[in-house]
């Protein structure tokens, strides 16, 4: 269950950026693999955004 | 001696009084007879009655149970009927109140399947979902159908109006139902804006279940890599609401305690076998020693979660989706005082009128709509992964938003369990006691055992001493000796007080060799476990400083950590780019 080979407090700029465009690259990834193409080919250029109207909590105790 | 002359008495009186008396001691006898054989048969008689009065119990136990069960099957038949009656009435009120609900829900599911799959023009579901609100004058899903329509048609203002209507109806649940659809058709940007008002209208003292998938899904990146921090900051500001409350601070760090202290391990049963025998301070040593040993425990933990990678799964895509789902098929609030009782009713049907075990059910169903603190949610994520199905990076959220939490939790773990260390620890070796510290008073101690043992041993000795019994049986033989030069006997006499006496010394002799043999071989013996103890002791304190040293690692993994790493792939990254 321990991870000891990977270090922790060592990573150099360059290795913590490319890890982060791993990342990028895996979520963006997962997003086209569960996008539905169909209905993303059906919506118009434009999106459909909620108004920036103050949202009011839907309950909240004392 | 002079003659005497008794007369001859004449006892035939008494010989007749005897025979009568004899005669009425058998009448009696025989009447006594008669009277046992008459207690004998009354006797059969109550028996007899007795069988026929518990058989008469048995009868009537059988008659009140069979009487008690058809009362019972009587109301459970009457709660069924009930329940049945009651059932077609709520129904036809649902139907009557709420049946165009039903047939929106179902035209949602229609169309949702419609637009997925392109088999429908876009034209046929504007105009199915038009007709639907005319329908459902006040329910939100049905405007949030044409918005849909209207956004697939380009119709921009139909659009917005319709949103705003259904926004109107239902703020939450339109939220929801956009922030899934738009994440469905990749539409990421408009995705995370409709989560972020989602969440913005959640309490976070009290969030619904599917809070747990929808955390994940955004933390996993689902929602896009904007949602990952948009959401993440609105969702730190839940923390920073609940923080006001009085006493949060205080309840997080008792419940962070006790999410760490589960986590302690019980000590190897073989280690420390001497100190374990022989100290009675044992428990709280050991007690001790885990919760030292806890540190390194915790550290491994959070230091697997935090330098794991961050893999996102289609599986949490798939949850998503399944949301969406629930969210059309769910009733509405209007709806739910009439859909709990028809789902009682159905429940009492299908236990075949058992109203408690129906009640049950329900209660056991409802457990699923408990609403959850938000805190408890993390730490949940954090501690319990696998109970919580909380993801890898759902994991590392929880513990960046906790960390501060966690550290308290922690230092007062330590400071609890450095106060518990008992400075001074007990020896016991049967009836001899000693204290050290650490192992070190070695000499001090062997010196003190054997002074125990030099006491016991003169005690022994002492006890051993010829008795009085011996130096009086010296006395009276050295006396019948005396006396015993004229009189055979009391030579013989003085002989054996005077064996008796020699027995005795030569007895005392040999015991008091064995005594001093015995206690050298005791005091060899007891040596070397109080040796072997204080090996243990030595052993101990050494094990519990490098246990315990264990203890900063925590604070040199967890301070660096800030709320915001949580968005990149490993702990390692995150310290660099923040």
């Amino acid at each position: 269950m321990v991870n000891r080979v990977r270090p922790i407090i060592h990573a150099s700029p360059e290795a913590a950026a490319r890890m982060q465009e791993e990342l990028d690259r895996k979520i963006e990834e997962v997003q086209k693999q569960t996008t539905d193409e169909s209905l993303a080919r059906s919506f118009p250029d434009w999106d459909l955004n909620p108004p920036a109207v103050l949202v009011r909590r839907r309950s909240a105790k004392p | 001696m002079a003659d005497q002359v008794v007369s001859r008495a004449d006892l035939s009186g008494i010989n007749s009084s005897l025979r009568s008396l004899d005669h009425s001691l058998n009448t009696i006898s025989n009447n006594l007879n008669v009277v046992a054989q008459q207690v004998a048969a009354v006797s059969m008689q109550v028996s007899s009655v007795e069988q026929q009065v518990e058989m008469t119990k048995n009868d009537l136990d059988r008659l009140a149970a069979e009487f008690r069960e058809f009362v019972r099957q009587d109301a459970l038949h009457k709660n069924l009927q009930l329940a049945e009656t009651r059932l077609v009435k709520i129904r036809q009120e649902l139907e009557n109140k709420f049946g165009h609900y039903e047939e929106v829900r179902r035209r949602a599911i229609g169309i949702l399947q419609a637009v997925d799959t392109s088999l429908v023009r876009k034209e046929t579901i504007g105009l199915a979902s038009e007709e639907q609100l005319l329908a459902a004058p006040r329910y939100w899903l049905a405007p949030c159908l044409v918005a849909l329509s209207a956004w697939l048609n380009d119709n921009r203002e139909l659009a917005e109006r319709a949103v705003m209507e259904a926004l109107r109806r239902d703020d939450e649940k339109t939220s929801l139902f956009f922030a899934l659809v738009t994440r469905r058709g990749g539409r990421f940007r408009a995705s995370s804006a409709w989560l972020e008002r989602y969440l913005g209208q959640q309490d976070p003292n009290e969030l619904k279940r599917e809070i747990v998938v929808l955390v994940d899904a955004f933390a996993n990146g689902i929602f896009g890599l904007e949602a990952r921090k948009r959401c993440g900051m609105l969702i730190r500001s839940w923390l920073e609401e609940l923080s006001q409350k009085p006493g949060f601070v205080e309840a997080q760090r008792e419940q962070w305690k006790n999410a760490l202290r589960a986590k302690a391990a019980a000590l190897d049963p073989t280690k420390f076998p001497h100190l374990r025998e022989y100290s009675p301070t044992w428990p709280q040593l050991q007690q001790a020693l885990e919760g030292a040993h806890l540190h390194d425990i915790i550290y491994q933990y959070f230091n697997f979660i935090l330098t794991q990678d961050v893999v996102p799964t289609k599986d949490l895509a798939a949850a998503v989706d399944q949301l969406l789902d629930v969210l059309v098929r769910e009733f509405d609030a209007e709806e739910l005082p009439l859909r709990r009782e028809e789902r009682i009713n159905e429940l009492i049907i299908q236990q075949n009128g058992d109203r408690q075990a129906a009640e049950q059910l329900f209660a056991n169903e409802r457990v699923v709509e408990e609403r959850l603190d938000f805190t408890q949610l993390l730490t949940n994520f954090a501690m319990y992964p696998a109970e919580s199905k909380a993801s890898v990076a759902t994991q590392k959220l929880a513990v960046a938003l906790s960390k501060d939490w966690i550290l308290e939790a922690h230092r007062d773990l330590t400071a609890e369990n450095r106060n518990a260390v008992p400075l001074d620890i007990e020896i016991t070796v049967d009836e001899w006691k000693g204290v050290s510290r650490d192992g070190g008073n070695e000499a001090e101690l062997v010196e003190q055992l054997d002074r125990h043992l030099q006491e016991k041993k003169k005690e022994a000795l002492k006890r051993n001493r010829p008795g009085f019994m011996n130096w009086l049986s010296l006395a009276a033989g050295l006396g019948f000796l005396w006396f015993g030069l004229e009189t055979r006997f009391l030579l013989v006499v003085s002989a054996i007080c005077l064996i008796v006496f020699v027995y005795g010394q030569i007895k005392s002799a040999t015991n008091k060799k064995k005594i001093v043999r015995e206690f050298a071989e005791l005091f060899e013996n007891h040596k070397q476990i109080l040796l072997a103890v204080l090996s243990d002791i030595v052993d101990y304190r050494r094990e519990y400083e490098a246990a315990d040293a264990n203890a900063v690692l925590i604070g040199e993994l967890l301070e660096p950590v800030t709320p915001d790493q949580y968005v990149y792939s490993t702990h390692d990254s995150a310290r660099t780019v923040i």
